[in-house]
């Protein structure tokens, strides 16, 4: 490392050095430092100044029960975010699911069927006729689902 | 992974033997039925048969399953389960699965009181009036833990 390098990197201990936060290698290095370079031991000056005084300035009362609150909260948040994750996954695999089923409908329709049957002029058990006739499906289902989602949503807005 | 063994577990018994009917069911058309009378899957190696006979059964039976876990879920959440139960059944490519899944209404809690089953969020029971969850003192809506706040009339908790 430069002694360019150094400096900078020592240059960003000074206020944590008089936060006490600094561990007994960090502390070192940043003595030895400070020993040769006048900069930095000015700034340490100064950042020990400001430690002091905050030091003597009046602490704000703990709130009450402010752990427990604190603790149930980050329960609270951790649950949910494991819900979350779960939900993500069940729909990600029934995506997959849903497209596995299709596949397999499809195949099975062309070998109960011989691969041929038409309705209306159209070979339903076509690839492009089948895959055209599941994401019509998929989609309406969509509407469905966003339209319900919708009114539900609608609906607890109201009741809060 | 006990998460998803607890949700297996809700599957009814009889989904299970209705999975492996339709599985066996289709097995046993394909070799006794179909390939004897098709000229062109006649011709197909044996591993080939047994593979067509085989696998579309494992999406079918999985299917059988989840409907089963549809019926018995939703029967729990207080929703219309024999209408989830057709939809999850009867629309195609299992999208009734897919939209049960998203719409689904929330577990319900207990009350600890009378045992009755209660939407979550509600502050007291609607059957027994039992603290269900902490209240605002003032209007006596469900709050939350680490709220200082109610968020529905301001009262300081």
């Amino acid at each position: 490392m430069s002694e360019h390098e150094s400096h900078e990197s020592i240059a960003r201990l000074l206020p944590l050095a008089a936060a006490g936060a600094l561990d007994i290698q960090e502390q070192r290095r940043l003595e030895e430092h400070a020993r040769e370079c006048l900069v930095c031991r000015r700034e340490l000056e100064i950042w020990n100044g400001y430690s002091q005084g905050l030091r003597q300035l009046p602490q704000p009362p703990i709130p009450a029960q402010l752990m427990e609150r604190t603790r149930t909260r980050l329960v609270q948040e951790r649950a949910a975010a494991a819900e979350r994750r779960w939900d993500e996954l069940t729909l990600g695999a029934l995506a997959l699911f849903a497209w596995t089923v299709g596949l397999t409908f499809w195949f099975v329709a062309r070998i109960v069927t011989g691969g041929e049957l038409v309705v209306m002029g159209a070979n339903l058990v076509r690839f492009g006729t089948w895959s055209a006739g599941s994401t019509v499906l998929v989609w309406m289902t969509a509407a469905v689902a966003a339209i319900a989602l919708g009114r539900r949503r609608r609906e607890l807005r109201r009741a809060l | 992974m006990s998460r998803f063994q607890d949700e297996v577990e809700l599957v009814p018994r009889p989904a299970f033997a209705i999975g492996l009917c339709l599985w066996l069911a289709f097995f046993l058309w394909m070799i006794l039925l179909r390939f004897p009378h098709d000229p062109q899957l006649s011709q197909w190696p044996l591993a080939g048969k047994l593979a067509i006979s085989i696998l579309p059964g494992i999406p079918f039976f999985a299917m059988v399953l989840l409907v089963g876990y549809v019926y018995a879920d939703s029967r729990r959440r207080g929703m219309r389960y024999v209408m989830w139960t057709l939809l999850a059944a009867l629309i195609p490519n299992a999208i009734g699965i897919v939209l049960y899944f998203v719409l689904r209404d929330p577990l319900p809690v207990d009350c600890t009181r009378c045992g009755a089953q209660v939407r979550p969020g509600f502050a007291f029971c609607p059957k027994c009036g039992g603290p269900l969850s902490m209240a605002c003192p003032q209007c006596r809506r469900a709050v939350e833990p680490g709220w200082t706040h109610c968020a529905s009339c301001g009262a300081q908790l």
